[in-house]
């Protein structure tokens, strides 16, 4: 049996594989970022993977240290081939689905997907990660736009931070989240907030902080639509974007909205309320109380099932968030500018 | 002699919350969540701390004002429907204490609200928690 113990020994071992052939290669690509006050720090072994992975965070540069941080291996098997690496667990490649294995009690992260030729790892022991891919080309476009998403989950909640399923926008020190499945309208809103006196923080991924009060941190600087709604957003013309991998043209389109937006990015700021968006076809929205309750069927489930572990903790934050601030309906107006003059005068009160 | 079976929230794979209006409930294992309200939002109320049958049917009898063989085949119903959604879960230990719930309001048929969207997720990235105690040798 492998035990807790054992598998640490087996993270250490790995890493400092991994740190002799970024020495020995000398590696430098690297980018620190700093969200909701704690720094990532995150190690290429290539450009692709870099060039990948880092636009995201591009916003979140920063070249300040703090206490809290934690260190990312980012490596393909040009670096390290996975039979280096060996995991000491039986799995099988074939099955042709995803078989992903979690373990909320140890300090030891693993999430293993061998159908992906992924294998993530986090140690909270002493806040190391070896994110591993067979290559920098299979990252799909999806992840270039909320990367690292497993660890960043694990380590911010041992952290006291909760990634949130939800698209966040503000004013000043105030904003709004909107929660719903997809398709209720929250991307459209938040990139519609992009022309208009309102700031951007995030499209589908939001960190959540009680600093005592609820407050949202951005984390990724990007923003996805369907491909049929980009001519909507002529202001994104020129930003910087990607379409979606060959085989994926169902997908969305992806804007990496750093450095072109970046006066209309808000890197955290209160919640003032949870937003449920509700597509109509009303000429003008509307935003009516609605309760709790129906907050927490729109966020938690998306939530709690996007994100790899800590489920039981994920529920509870989002309890607590939903106890603190009111929630909203949020019928949409087909005219982008009606409803991001609505989400203004909520905040403002004019 | 049959032993009691009382009736509780299966918390091991189920995380919930009573919110005023309506008790949210997610099946952490198979990704189908659900809305209890009004009778319904009762009733698992009752079983926070384990309870028989008869004990339900009599609190929620007395609760409402209304007569025990008139609920009684409505909360058969409604148990039968949280057993097979692995809410609840029966064992030979729980409370024979009756609580009885102030409240006004009118009986109604407990209902159990059901969403199921998130099946895709589960079916994309089938996980599996590992206890403490061994990691991750695969079951073969």
């Amino acid at each position: 049996m492998n035990t807790i113990i054992n598998l640490i020994d087996y993270f250490e071992n790995s890493l400092k594989l991994i740190q002799l052939k970024f020495e020995e290669f000398s590696v430098r690509h690297s980018l620190t970022f700093i969200a909701d006050e704690k720094q990532v720090n995150l190690y290429f072994s290539n450009d692709i993977l870099f060039s990948k992975l880092t636009p995201a965070f591009g916003h979140l540069e920063s070249s300040l240290c703090i206490e809290s941080k934690l260190d990312v291996y980012v490596l393909d098997e040009k670096c390290v081939p996975i039979s280096f690496l060996s995991p000491p667990w039986i799995y099988d490649v074939s099955e042709g689905i995803n078989d992903v294995w979690i373990n909320d009690d140890s300090k030891l992260k693993i999430l293993h997907q061998p159908a992906k030729n992924t294998l993530i790892m986090l140690n909270l022991l002493s806040n190391k990660a070896i994110y591993w891919v067979k290559s920098g080309h299979q990252i799909p476009y999806y992840e270039s736009s909320a990367p690292l998403r497993p660890i960043l989950h694990w380590w911010m909640s041992s952290m006291g931070s909760q990634l949130l399923h939800a698209a966040a926008v503000g004013l000043n020190n105030t904003g709004i989240l909107l929660v719903g499945k997809g398709g209720s309208g929250k991307s459209n809103t938040a990139i519609s907030c992009l022309n208009s006196n309102l700031y951007y923080t995030a499209d589908d991924y939001s960190l959540l902080s009680f600093n005592p009060y609820p407050t949202a941190f951005s984390l990724y600087a990007t923003g996805k639509l369907l491909f049929e709604d980009v001519h909507r957003y002529p202001f994104l013309n020129d930003v910087q974007s990607k379409e979606a991998d060959d085989g994926l043209q169902d997908e969305k389109a992806l804007f990496f909205l750093y450095p072109k937006l970046q006066e209309k990015l808000l890197k955290s700021f209160l919640i003032k309320a949870v937003f449920i968006p509700k597509v109509t076809r009303s000429e003008f929205p509307k935003i009516t109380p609605i309760s709790s309750s129906k907050a927490y069927l729109a966020l938690a489930p998306s939530t709690i099932f996007q994100m790899h572990g800590e489920k039981e903790r994920t529920h509870d934050n989002i309890v607590k968030l939903l106890k603190e601030v009111p929630s909203f309906l949020f019928e949409l107006s087909e005219e982008p500018i009606k409803n991001t003059d609505a989400i203004f005068k909520f905040l403002t009160g004019k | 002699m049959t032993s009691e079976v009382f009736y509780s929230i299966d918390t091991t794979k189920v995380v919930f919350e009573k919110f005023e209006d309506e008790t949210v409930l997610i099946n952490l294992e198979n990704g189908n969540y659900y809305g209890i309200m009004k009778v319904g939002k009762d009733i698992l109320t009752l079983m926070e701390q384990g309870i028989s049958k008869q004990n339900l049917v009599s609190a929620i009898a007395a609760s409402y004002s209304q007569e025990i063989n008139k609920v009684e085949d409505d909360i058969q119903l409604f148990l039968s429907a949280l057993l097979t959604e692995g809410i609840i879960q029966t064992s030979e230990y729980g409370s024979n204490n009756i609580t009885f719930l102030d409240n006004n309001e009118i009986y109604e048929i407990p209902v159990l609200e059901k969403y199921s969207d998130m099946q895709d997720l589960i079916l994309l990235d089938p996980i599996h928690d590992v206890s403490a105690k061994g990691w991750p040798n695969k079951n073969q």
